[in-house]
């Protein structure tokens, strides 16, 4: 994991850029609801390059869904999305539905929340995986079911070549999430998108689905852009994190960094809440809710539950700062001296 | 970006299953539809209550001269094959067909829901039999089992109402079933059962006053079903005997003159029939928007 | 599966056996004695009391309620439903006659219902915001609130009558050709299945806009999948699942308006010898019309039930 992280920090320093796999700059998502017009994305930019695995980390009410569906234009009716989403050198915002088409599945790919839903109960789980590589490679019946049965034994499916005749509900919420990972993986996609994979599973389950997502990582090249609230899978998998909240960005850094000193006092807030098993000392929620999408309050969106708020923090929006290579938006970020989770 | 088969970001409000929130009225005649829909019935029943008191509106003046004559100045829809003025008949009709179906809608009514009440407030086995019987009833084709009635008790106009009364029937049993299921949990049902309150003050006082809604909705569905049976029973010559003008007898006696009779003999009163029926069916759609229930109608 | 069906079978049975028992029971109540009702409406016999007496010894109606349903029903099962009163002839094979007529009319509603109702509901549902879909709710309310012997008289009076295009009266069977069979019931096929395709197609488009909602619409629309197949196999493979299940009530209802539809066209089927038998109080015809319409009807549910069960693989494993 950190192999990679060095080298794309290391070609940072080095003023070489490569172009990144995807970047998102300055999206804004906004829902039309009973006649009134809320943005429930502001202004989010953030990167991701080759071979990168970046946590895109919030609670819900985020917008970190929200910013996912939009980069394969998913949204809900009602939404629409304005800026700049690219993947390489193409523009996907606004694109036409036939070329989105092209990219959807094949070179970018997505693994939902909640693996019951999001397969078809009426189709086997083998024809659901079968007809993405049919349509996107070209196979035929023949070689796509057998790329399907692959594809079960990859993901640790026990009698792959039976249960591809089996239909979504015959699997258990882990197993399914497994399938679900495999018809993600299907086309080899560039970028997979994990919206938080293994939330709606039992413990014990989202710690395997965490590894075999770890495994298939190290096996291939894929970028992951996985969407969370748990610190601890980004800990496990991820080389950098996008933090939100209230539908903007409110710090990025790379994993370690953060880990080790968070500059927003959110950040520091979602550490201290994160159960830890090494260690003896109780979780602390933060203090107060999350506003909903109507009620966001004026200056900084943390403000009312932050312990380090000042006046000034109340007044105006406050904007994203770069330092070194993160970003954070936080006025007082300088002063502050954050807990990590060291 | 959207996608046009992407999810609707849809608003639901959903309340308890039979109350009528106050200001329905307003809500209801707020919806372009069911607005004109109300006030179209009104002119339709306000026609046929006043239709002996106006001069000139004789079902049954019999004017030979005029036989199948064509529409004219003072007899809009020309004349039958008798010479009668179908206007006039056709507004008389509208008296017998809206009284058949109204009385068929009250036997139905008088049918399903107290025994619907009693099978959703007791519940167990008394349910269990009356949902079986009901069940039977409405597997049947509803044209079907209102024939064999009338078969039974002759045709005419009483069988033909008490027969679309029985079929109708089963719809009142469920909805108000239903609704009495759901309602029998709720704390103040449990609260005046504590307090000693007897099954039928309770079921009269309490559950009954809560299913307003459904039923209201139910009565304008079911004025729409039995106005379709009737004219189609009176159609085949068992509902309403001719010379009796209801809409579906007169669509018989129009059969038998197609092609020599003035369109609007055939036309009106199927004009009618559809109008009153799509009339009843969109009131019934913004009774249940105005009771707060969005459907994807 | 098999359970399934012998259940369902099984009370298929007793609802028929309860109908012509109430059918049986109820019509002595009309008043008609069964054995002066072979004077036909209209005729006025004179029969003396002995002539009576005597021709209800014959036809065994002076022997206890029980026997003579039990004989009837054993009769029955045995393919032997009686002679009509009126005519002499065997009331099984005046429905074997009808039955062709009836079932030619139903089929092809069916068949026309289905084809039109379900593209139309799907299109409403995929393009909710088109004209056309507009047009299709309108025109939906419209055929919905039309009873289906009123859109005979105007398909007779259009395109019969002012067009020419088809007949307006009277069956040709098969046997005589394909193409005269189908003008024969072209017409009152097509009245039957216009309100029934109307009310169809609503719910279809109400079952479709549902299943749009769901997750796994939008998994397949992210996998990258052409919308024809996003609609076609993954949207309307789970939307038919309700649909299917109102089709059985719509099956229901197109027997029934068949009656009416039968009279307007002048079509010797089983709703005009059901008529028939009841103007002249031939009972025996009655009866069995009355146990075929029951059989078809039970039959036609458990065809429904079945294919629910195709469709809805959770369902098939029970």
């Amino acid at each position: 994991m950190s192999s990679r992280a060095d080298a794309s920090a290391l070609e940072e320093t080095n003023g070489t850029r490569p172009l990144p796999l995807l970047a998102v700059s300055g999206l804004s998502i906004d829902i039309a609801m009973a006649g009134r017009t809320t943005r429930v994305v502001d202004d989010v930019s953030f990167e991701i390059h080759d071979g990168e695995a970046v946590a895109l980390v919030g609670e819900s009410g985020s917008g970190k869904t929200m910013t996912a569906l939009s980069i394969l234009g998913l949204l809900p009716r009602g939404a629409t999305a304005s800026g700049s989403i690219r993947f390489r050198e193409q523009q996907l915002a606004g694109l036409p539905e036939s070329s989105l088409n092209r990219i959807r599945g094949k070179s970018i790919a997505i693994i939902y929340q909640e693996p019951m839903s999001s397969l078809n109960p009426a189709l086997t789980v083998g024809e659901q995986i079968a007809e993405t590589v049919r349509h996107h490679l070209g196979l035929g019946r023949g070689a796509a079911k057998e790329r399907a049965v692959e594809l079960l034994a990859m993901v640790g499916i026990p009698e792959p070549a039976a249960r591809i005749h089996d239909y979504p509900h015959m699997f258990s919420g882990g197993m399914l999430q497994r399938v679900g990972i495999a018809m993600a993986l299907s086309c080899e996609p560039a970028l997979l998108i994990a919206d938080e994979p293994t939330t709606a599973l039992d413990a014990t389950v989202q710690a395997q689905v965490l590894e075999l997502l770890a495994s298939l990582r190290d096996k291939s090249r894929t970028s992951l852009l996985f969407l969370t609230h748990d610190f601890g899978a980004v800990a496990a998998l991820c080389d950098r994190a996008v933090v939100m909240y209230c539908g903007e960005v409110v710090e990025v850094a790379s994993a370690e960094a953060l880990f080790d000193r968070p500059l927003h006092p959110y950040t520091e807030g979602l550490l201290g809440a994160m159960a830890r098993l090494d260690r003896n000392t109780e979780p602390i929620p933060i203090k107060g809710t999350v506003p909903l999408h109507a009620d966001f309050p004026e200056g900084c969106h943390f403000h009312p539950r932050c312990s380090y708020v000042v006046p000034a923090c109340t007044i105006a929006p406050i904007a994203e700062i770069a330092v070194a290579s993160r970003r954070v938006r936080c006025r007082r970020f300088r002063e502050l001296n954050l807990k990590g989770s060291a | 970006m959207t996608t046009p088969l992407s999810p609707a970001a849809g608003t639901h409000v959903e309340l308890a299953p039979g109350r009528a929130p106050a200001g329905f009225v307003s809500r209801l005649l707020a919806q372009p539809g069911p607005a004109v829909s109300a006030v179209f019935l009104a002119c339709v029943l306000a026609m046929a209550l006043v239709a002996p008191f106006i001069p000139g509106l004789d079902p049954n003046e019999v004017s030979l001269s005029n036989v199948l004559e064509g529409p004219s100045w003072g007899h809009w829809l020309g004349y039958d094959n008798i010479g009668r003025d179908i206007v006039s008949r056709l507004v008389f009709a509208s008296r017998v067909s809206l009284t058949a179906a109204a009385v068929a809608m009250l036997v139905a009514l008088a049918i399903g829901l107290p025994l619907g009440l009693v099978s959703g407030y007791f519940a167990g086995r008394l349910d269990l039999a009356l949902s079986r019987v009901f069940d039977a009833l409405i597997a049947f084709p509803p044209l079907v089992l209102a024939i064999v009635v009338v078969a039974v008790l002759r045709p005419g106009i009483v069988p033909a109402m008490i027969a679309i009364g029985i079929i109708n029937a089963p719809t009142f049993y469920r909805v108000v079933r239903s609704a009495a299921l759901d309602l029998r949990s709720e704390t103040y049902i449990e609260a005046a059962r504590v307090a000693g309150a007897s099954s039928t003050r309770i079921m009269l006082r309490h559950v009954l006053p809560n299913i307003r809604a459904v039923l209201l909705v139910q009565i304008a569905l079911t004025m729409s079903s039995a106005i379709i049976v009737e004219a189609s029973l009176s159609f085949i010559g068992l509902g309403v005997q001719l010379p009796q003008a209801s809409w579906g007898s007169m669509l018989r006696q129009a059969t038998s003159y197609m092609g020599s009779a003035p369109l609007t003999f055939v036309l009106s009163p199927i004009v009618t029939i559809v109008a009153v029926v799509l009339a009843f069916n969109t009131l019934s759609d913004g009774l249940r928007g105005a009771f707060g229930r969005r459907d994807t109608r | 599966m098999i359970t399934f069906i012998v259940r369902r079978a099984a009370t298929g049975l007793l609802v028929a056996l309860m109908v012509s028992l109430a059918v049986f029971a109820l019509a002595p109540l009309a008043g008609e004695d069964p054995s002066q009702s072979g004077a036909g409406a209209g005729q006025v016999l004179r029969l003396s009391k002995e002539e009576v007496d005597a021709s209800r010894r014959r036809l065994g109606l002076d022997r206890p309620f029980f026997v003579r349903y039990g004989d009837w029903l054993s009769n029955a099962v045995q393919g032997n439903l009686g002679t009509s009163l009126f005519r002499g002839q065997k009331v099984s094979d005046a429905i074997a006659d009808a039955l062709p007529v009836t079932a030619s009319i139903a089929a092809l509603a069916l068949v026309l219902t289905v084809s039109i109702a379900v593209p139309l509901g799907v299109f409403a549902a995929v393009y909710p915001a088109s004209v056309v879909s507009r047009g299709i709710l309108a025109a939906t309310a419209i055929g919905i609130a039309s009873p289906s012997f009123a859109v005979g008289l105007l398909l007779v009076q259009v395109v019969s009558l002012e067009l020419g295009w088809l007949p307006a009266v009277g069956f040709k069977p098969l046997g005589s050709g394909l193409a005269p069979w189908l003008k024969s019931i072209l017409l009152p096929s097509a009245a039957l299945a216009i309100p029934a395709a109307a009310a169809l197609a609503r719910f279809a488009r109400a079952a479709m806009l549902e299943v749009l909602q769901r997750d796994y619409v939008r998994t397949a629309i992210g996998k990258g999948l052409p919308r024809s197949t996003v609609i076609w196999k993954h949207a309307l493979k789970n939307a038919l699942v309700p649909v299917v299940t109102v089709l059985g009530l719509e099956i229901r209802i197109l027997l029934g308006g068949s009656v009416a539809v039968e009279a307007v066209f002048a079509l010797p089927g089983l709703g005009s010898l059901a008529l028939k038998s009841i103007l002249e109080g031939d009972y025996p015809m009655l009866l069995g019309i009355v146990m075929i319409a029951v059989t078809v009807v039970v039959v036609v549910n458990m065809l429904v039930d079945m294919s629910y069960a195709l469709l809805n693989p959770k369902i098939r494993v029970l």
